[in-house]
Parts: structure tokens; C-alpha cells; sequence
């Protein structure tokens, strides 16, 4: 079916394009490539012109931000992502129920509501979300980014998980309902079960976006509550003078993701799309 | 406000910066997606390294593109260019916008990939079959056939992609904030500003519903495109979910109108 797309390719210029896309493939990955690899240098060798490549690596950059503040801010990212992504799952399950099997009226319009949610700029609400969660004290407090992040991720959730139900065929539902199962064990025994891998796959969505999200966080916590872009920043003052330990930061920020996302890479372009792409 | 000129200025960064990043990412994921669509040795392995810039937390990620690959002396993009007679060039402050809008770009290439695969891969197989036996060269099926069974595809990238790029502030924030001078910020950066540092809430909040006055306009077009894009039923048929939309009507002939009669 490919050889389809490169009409009258010889295997010479079909070799050629496989070539081109390794190495774009290779280009775009790099600086990826880099920070890992800059991460288990000492800073004298990451400091170098022409850059090292080989060198003998080291675990001290890790043991040096884990001991320096990245744990504590891990373990709040950690918090804040598990719990609002739990709590977009529990909240989106009814609500995607309510959008496609059984429909509530207007439910197209309803849809479109919740997208047209996720549309509005984070920076459009931010002032309004500071000074209410400054008056009712909720600064610098992990459960703020949990409730914000839930609502951030909400409406893409919704999106995603009607439209694994709406795969599932009907006549499984109404079987079940024939033999007398209860809305409850509709949705636990026979639902759930069916759409799993796409709840996860929604699941893994809303960890990607809690876990990268910055400008929230940068705005509404300090010391406490500082997630790990946040804890990020101070190396932004101490530029020049810590590479290596910098490197070793940024791949523990961004691996978790990095592997979770690729685990869940087939129904990547479903969620960032709001479900609009398979 | 409106008659602010750093507020003006600002609107005017966020035009060119979100501009330069969607028309680059676009170009730069078409690209991508058109050498993932074939089949060759490693695919999958070229398509999960392709999608990782998108996965980076993109503060750690703005972070090393300033130190690690663009620093002007140490940094690995200055090395390899070096070669090329370009090789102390200081990016983040000769070029601050340049440098902003590729390493968004660099960002949201592999958003674009992913659509536009998802495009491609819906494609009628059988039609450019037929292009390719009636003596089509890969150019004309290109030309004729895939870019416009892909127009929707691409407009759905640049609508989400505007909507996000807009919004751009983490790689300003890590990288130049804002500057030199006010050569990178854009509104987001600006809001952030007048309310965080300058402490002006009233004026940001202005700004903020600025910023929401403008979202709307692209999002009203952005919810028309998805929404034709579930309403279409020879693309929904193929590629969208539409099973409840038209549950009963999957077209079986769907792409008949695409071949040439």
C-alpha cells in the first residue's frame, strides 16, 4: 500500500526517503538524546567546545537535584497529577454516558460546550483564578492545581471517552439490559470492561497535561506547593553555571511522561484532536 | 489599554509568533508525516522518536534549547554549524523571536505529524492506484489528490495549533523572558507582567479579556471546522467517530467523489 504513494519509485529513491526519515527522525529527537546524555556528565565535560560525546559517566547530577528540592516537588507533581486525573476519570465516565449511549437532549450542543471550554486561554482566567484562590487562602496549595487541573483536563476527557463508548456496540448494552442488569452493572460489568484501554488511554492524556502544565503553577504555588517545572525556574538565575545538574533535572521531569505518552502513542492524535481523529 | 503601545506591540509578537510556528510546524510535520506513511525498515521507531519533542515538559525542554544547544559558545547548535561559517551567533539574544518560534515549532511539529498521519492514512488507497495507472507522477497524485483530501486535516492543525500557540508562554518565560527588551513578549507574557510583577491586576485583567475577545474568534472558526469535520460523511465515515452521529448511514461508496470520472 505504500509503494502506492511513491508512484513509479524506483528502490533507490525508496532507500533514499527511508534514509530521510531516520534522519529527521534523529535530528528532531536529538536535543532529547542530548539532555539525557548531558545528564550523567560532570559539569567540566558538559561544559566543552567541541562537545563530548564520550566521556565517563556519572550519577552525581541525579543524586545532586534529588537531595536539592526536585524530591519534594516530584512528589507534589506526583500528587497533583494522580489526583486530578482520578478525579476527570470519575467525573467524565457519567458525563460521556450522558453524551453518547444514552443521550441527553440537546447533547450535541453539550459537547461543543465543553470544547469550546477547553478554548479559552488559561492566561484569558488567570488574574480572576489568583485573586479568588488569594481571598479564600488557597495559595501555595496543592488541592488549588488539583481542582484547576481537573477542569483543565475535563473537557478533553469527555471527548475522548464518549467516543470509545461510542464504539461499543449496542446490542451488547441492551442484552445486558434484557437479562435485567441494573445502570450500575451495565456501566461496571459490561461498559467499563469493554472501553478500557480507552480509559487509560484518557487517563495517560490528562497525566501528560497535568504533569507539563507551568503557567498555573508558576503562578498560584511558591514554596509548598511548587511542582517540578516550577522547582525548574531557579535554574533559569543559575544559567552557565550548572549543565549537567540541569540536564539531570529535566530527564527526571520529563521522562515519566515521555514513556508514558509513547505507551499510549496510537491514541495520542485521539486526544490531543478532542476525539475529532482516530 | 487599547491604546497602549506595549500592549499593541505585544498583540503584534503573539501574531507573528503564533504565524511562524503554525505555518513551520505545519510544513515541518507534512514532511514528517509523508516520510512515516511509507512502509520502511525502523518505522515505528522513527514515528515514537518523532513524537517526543511533543512529550518534553516544555519548560525543561525551553530550558536546555537556552543553555545546552543554543549557548553561543558551548552550545551544540553553534558546533554543528560551525562548518557552515555560522558559528558564534548568540540565538536567544540576536534572534529572540526566531529562536522562540523554532523551538516552538521544534514543539508542535510532532502535534502536526500525528494529524496530518492521521489524514493521510485515511486516504482512499484504491484512488491513487488509479492515478498511478492512468500514468499520474507522484507529484500530480500529490498535487491533486492527497493535498486536497488533506485541506481538512491541515486546517484542523492550524486551528488547534493557533489556539495553543497563542497561549505560548512557557518557552518565553524560560528563555528570554519576554526580551531583549520587549522583542519576544506577547500577551500572555505581557498579562503575566502587568499582574505578577508590575502588580497591576486591573490592567491584566483588561488584557485578559483581550486575550479571550481574540480566542473566540479563532475558536468560533476552529468548532466550525471540527464540526464539519464530524458532518462530512465521506471523511467521518472513514476516519472520525461518528457512530453516533450517523449510526445508521456509514456510507459504504465513501471516496467515490474523490475519483476523477
Amino acid at each position: 500500500m505504500s509503494e502506492s504513494r511513491i508512484v513509479g519509485s524506483s528502490r533507490l529513491s525508496g532507500a533514499l526517503l527511508s534514509a530521510l526519515g531516520w534522519i529527521v527522525a534523529l535530528g528532531l529527537f536529538f536535543p532529547v538524546f542530548w539532555m539525557v546524555l548531558t545528564a550523567f556528565k560532570q559539569e567540566r565535560d558538559a561544559f566543552t567546545s567541541p562537545p563530548k560525546f564520550i566521556f565517563k559517566p556519572t550519577l552525581d547530577q541525579f543524586d545532586a537535584v534529588l537531595s536539592g528540592g526536585l524530591n519534594a516537588a516530584l512528589a507534589n507533581s506526583l500528587w497533583v497529577t494522580i489526583a486530578s486525573t482520578a478525579l476527570v476519570i470519575v467525573l467524565g465516565l457519567p458525563a460521556a454516558y450522558a453524551l453518547s449511549i444514552r443521550p441527553i437532549e440537546k447533547w450535541q450542543d453539550a459537547l461543543f460546550f465543553f470544547l469550546s471550554t477547553r478554548m479559552l486561554p488559561v492566561v484569558g482566567a488567570i488574574v480572576p483564578i489568583y485573586i479568588i484562590a488569594r481571598d479564600i487562602s488557597m495559595l501555595d496549595n496543592v488541592w488549588t492545581l488539583v481542582v484547576l487541573y481537573t477542569a483543565m483536563n475535563l473537557p478533553i476527557a469527555v471527548w475522548m471517552l464518549r467516543s470509545f463508548m461510542s464504539e461499543v456496540p449496542t446490542e451488547v448494552l441492551e442484552a445486558s439490559r434484557v437479562d435485567g442488569a441494573t445502570l450500575w452493572d451495565e456501566a461496571t460489568k459490561v461498559l467499563f470492561p469493554m472501553i478500557a484501554p480507552g480509559i487509560a488511554a484518557t487517563a495517560l492524556i490528562c497525566v501528560i497535561f497535568a504533569w507539563n502544565e507551568f503557567l498555573l503553577a508558576v503562578t498560584l504555588t511558591a514554596v509548598r506547593a511548587q511542582t517540578v517545572p516550577v522547582y525548574l525556574v531557579s535554574f533559569i538565575t543559575s544559567e552557565g553555571a550548572f549543565w549537567a545538574r540541569l540536564s539531570a533535572a529535566a530527564t527526571i521531569a520529563a521522562i515519566p511522561v515521555l514513556l508514558a505518552g509513547w505507551v499510549a502513542q496510537r491514541y495520542l492524535v485521539r486526544g490531543l484532536t478532542l476525539g475529532a481523529i482516530k | 489599554m487599547l491604546t497602549d503601545s506595549g500592549t499593541r506591540h505585544a498583540l503584534l509578537i503573539t501574531v507573528e509568533l503564533t504565524a511562524g510556528a503554525v505555518i513551520l510546524s505545519v510544513l515541518v510535520g507534512l514532511a514528517c508525516a509523508l516520510l512515516v506513511d511509507r512502509k520502511f525498515l525502523g518505522r515505528g521507531v522513527v514515528r515514537t522518536l518523532l513524537i517526543a519533542p511533543f512529550l518534553v515538559m516544555p519548560a525543561a525542554a525551553a530550558l536546555l534549547w537556552k543553555t545546552t544547544m543554543l549557548n553561543p559558545v558551548f552550545g551544540i547548535v553553534n558546533w554543528v554549524l560551525g562548518p557552515l561559517g555560522i558559528g558564534d551567533v548568540d540565538w536567544a539574544s540576536e534572534f529572540p523571536l526566531l529562536t522562540i518560534i523554532v523551538v516552538e515549532t521544534w514543539h508542535w511539529a510532532p502535534f502536526m505529524m500525528l494529524i496530518l498521519l492521521g489524514g493521510l492514512q485515511s486516504q482512499d488507497r484504491s484512488v491513487l492506484e488509479a492515478a498511478r495507472v492512468d500514468g499520474a507522477t507522484a507529484v500530480q497524485s500529490f498535487r491533486y489528490l492527497t493535498l486536497p483530501h488533506l485541506r481538512q486535516f491541515i486546517e484542523l492543525g492550524v486551528v488547534l495549533g493557533s489556539i495553543y500557540i497563542v497561549q505560548t508562554f512557557d518557552s518565553i518565560f524560560m528563555i528570554t523572558q519576554g526580551g531583549p527588551g520587549t522583542a519576544t513578549t506577547n500577551l500572555p507574557f505581557e498579562l503575566y507582567q502587568t499582574a505578577f510583577r508590575a502588580f497591576n491586576v486591573g490592567q491584566a485583567a483588561a488584557l485578559g479579556v483581550v486575550v479571550v475577545a481574540l480566542t473566540i474568534i479563532v475558536a468560533t472558526y476552529a468548532l466550525r471546522v471540527i464540526s464539519r469535520l464530524f458532518t462530512d460523511p465521506v471523511v467521518a465515515a472513514r476516519v472520525l467517530d461518528i457512530s453516533t452521529f450517523h449510526r445508521r448511514e456509514q456510507p459504504e461508496s465513501a471516496g467515490a467523489e474523490e475519483v476523477p470520472a
